[in-house]
């Protein structure tokens, strides 16, 4: 694992990549992966949500599935605006 | 669960999903203006990025199905 890991970091990209991703400092790469992580955290939170909220009456299994539907529609522009946001002021 | 949300998704930008789109895209908003102050606060605290994000897609995450509660599929 540390092996792979050392050869990755010895490309240059994925060096930057990683060295970025560690400081937090936003560029294009790091802010797609950051809003692949939002996306399925998201989708994870509207489950979450969804069981709370309508468990009971829908299933839970329904529940997740439209939590995890709604949950990216709210998200997904909240990582584009705030990382916008975060990378310019 | 990923084909039920590609077929919602190919009815929804053909507008054949919904029944109320101005209360869908007034919720959605709001919903993005809580997650974007839950966003800029956390950054404010000067937490690492991926706490920031994780935390503020999260409860953002679980705060749209309450939102979006009252939604009318067609």
């Amino acid at each position: 694992m540390t092996e792979i890991l050392g050869n990755l970091s010895s490309n240059a990209i994925m060096h930057d990549f990683l060295h970025n991703l560690m400081i937090g400092e936003i560029t294009w790469l790091t802010g797609i992966f950051w809003l692949a992580i939002a996306a399925i955290i998201s989708m994870i939170g509207g489950a979450i949500g969804g069981i709370l909220l309508a468990g009971k009456d829908l299933g839970y299994e329904l529940a997740a599935l439209l939590g995890g539907l709604f949950g990216p529609a709210g998200v997904i522009p909240v990582a584009m605006i705030g990382l916008v946001i975060l990378k310019l002021v | 669960m990923l084909e039920v949300g590609w077929y919602s998704l190919k009815l929804f930008f053909k507008g054949k999903l919904l029944r109320n789109p101005g209360y869908f895209y007034r919720q959605v908003t709001f919903g993005v203006i809580i997650g974007l102050l839950l966003l800029l606060g956390l950054e404010k605290t000067g937490l690492n990025l991926a706490i920031v994000i994780g935390i503020s897609s999260l409860l953002t995450g679980m705060a749209m199905p309450f939102l979006l509660k009252d939604i009318k599929m067609k």
